[in-house]
């Protein structure tokens, strides 16, 4: 489906997420999906710390935070907010979702 | 086209299982030349042994006793943060490209502990092996490398031949002085040797610390608990200490030389002030001294930025930037494969865009004029 020039693309099912966060690629650009008690989000895999492949780091699922592989910087599931009150490197570049019936769309 | 994959879940993440960097898919490109000034090689001690001259130092260093000394402090952050290498130039090559830069200096990363030797006939060799390592893999057929003579702090005599056997080479840029592990300041005259070979060959002196773990000076990083508290204080501390020692010295008053302050950031740069205050009330213990301490530092000395403190409140760049002696004094260094390496993006994303293409390649040009 279209969105604007933007087109829809199914990553995963609600089901996925939920079990583990994902990593989709979609038009060759790589994505980190969560999801959250309220939302599911996808943000770009562009530390805005330094630049760093936020996707290709760890995930803490307990206490619901990407960390970059670059230098450990950390940011929340939710609205890809870094937890702490930094100038710089405040907040994860998101990506447009869709959830509809059970699954997950990135507008690319 | 879509892909997608399980990111596994790792609350407690085994530090057996290395995470590695990555890369993004799209690093920001710089649209102009960058000197990295500090990047580091992984030498490894088989590197160095197939330089090593047949003697007892070289078995020694090939027995199951020898390690090169280690602080064992853990970049990863409990498994977040990830690990890179350097294998060898093609590696070097490959992350030039991807992150934009033209030049290197290369530096060494297990010699940042060298200092800490305690048997200097093995010090010696393996300073001799890293500098012939470095010239034959590194150097001698890479245009794009740059490299600095390995001194061992142990014997500056050594030191001083070293330099006599490569300052000459068109691709040695300057000198790499450990300021871990000297016996003395680096200020005292047993290391003159040193600095009369580096000036004689138009060679610019670069202090480069570590962070060390135990007690070793000039600072006693055990004391601290985790590698936060050790690593924030030991490079800025290590350079303040021996810049304390060579400036009070007159080193730089009585050799013409450059130094570059290597991998310490610029946060803790006023501290230069404070020298001054202290020499205006006791100018007679520095008798080398004609001028203040600050004023020798905005000549003789350039300031790597790396690890940038972008954290830093607005509105106080400016002011560091001239107290470390003005825009013409700061260099970039990406640091990398090392844990806290910045990309070249940190200095559009921190510093004023009029001083990019000063800190960019235009001032390493001056602080090591045969880039």
């Amino acid at each position: 489906m279209s969105t604007g020039s933007r087109q829809e693309h199914l990553v995963c099912s609600v089901q996925d997420v939920e079990d583990h966060p994902q990593v989709a690629t979609v038009n060759d650009r790589k994505y980190i999906v969560v999801l959250t008690e309220d939302d599911v989000y996808a943000y770009q895999n562009i530390c805005p710390h330094q630049g760093g492949p936020i996707a290709e780091g760890r995930v803490d699922t307990e206490n619901c935070k990407i960390i970059c592989p670059w230098h450990g910087w950390e940011f929340n599931f939710e609205e890809g907010e870094n937890p702490y009150d930094t100038k710089i490197g405040k907040r994860l570049p998101q990506a447009p979702t869709v959830v509809r019936d059970k699954k997950v769309y990135i507008l690319d | 086209m879509v892909k997608c994959m399980s990111k596994q879940a790792e609350p407690a993440p085994s530090q057996a299982d290395v995470l590695e960097k990555g890369w993004p898919e799209k690093e920001e490109r710089i649209d102009q030349e960058v000197i990295d000034c500090d990047a580091h090689i992984r030498e490894s001690v088989d590197d160095l042994l197939k330089y090593m001259d047949d003697t007892e130092e070289k078995a020694y260093v090939k027995s199951d006793y020898f390690q090169y000394p280690k602080d064992g402090w853990d970049r990863s952050a409990g498994g977040r943060a990830g690990y890179a290498d350097v294998s060898g130039p093609e590696a070097e090559m490959e992350i030039m490209e991807q992150l934009g830069l033209d030049t290197s200096i290369i530096t060494p990363t297990a010699n940042l502990y060298h200092g800490l030797l305690g048997n200097k006939d093995v010090a010696n060799e393996l300073a001799r092996a890293y500098n012939r390592y470095l010239m034959d893999v590194w150097l001698d057929d890479h245009d794009i490398f740059k490299g600095m003579v390995f001194v061992p702090v142990q014997d500056p005599d050594v030191g001083a031949e070293e330099i006599e056997k490569y300052g000459d080479n068109d691709d040695i840029v300057g000198v790499f002085l450990n300021p871990v592990g000297p016996e003395k300041g680096l200020g005292d005259e047993r290391y003159e040797p040193i600095y009369e070979a580096a000036s004689k060959h138009d060679l610019t002196v670069g202090l480069h610390g570590a962070a060390t773990t135990h007690s070793t000076f000039p600072l006693q990083t055990n004391y601290f608990h985790k590698f936060l508290e050790v690593h924030a204080i030991s490079h800025p501390f290590q350079q303040m200490a021996q810049i304390t020692s060579i400036i009070c010295r007159g080193i730089p008053e009585r050799y013409d030389l450059r130094f570059v302050s290597m991998e310490a950031g610029i946060g803790w740069v006023p501290y230069i002030y404070r020298l001054d205050k202290e020499f205006l009330a006791r100018p007679n213990e520095a008798p080398h001294l004609d001028r203040l301490p600050s004023e020798v530092w905005n000549d003789k000395f350039w300031i790597v930025s790396q690890p940038m403190e972008e954290t830093i409140p607005d509105g106080t760049i400016d002011g560091l930037a001239q107290m470390a002696g003005g825009w013409d004094n700061l260099l970039f260094a990406t640091d990398w494969p090392h844990w806290d390496f910045d990309a070249p993006s940190v200095v559009k994303k921190t510093l004023p865009n009029e001083h990019w293409s000063k800190v960019y390649h235009e001032n390493a040009r001056e602080a090591y004029p045969k880039i």
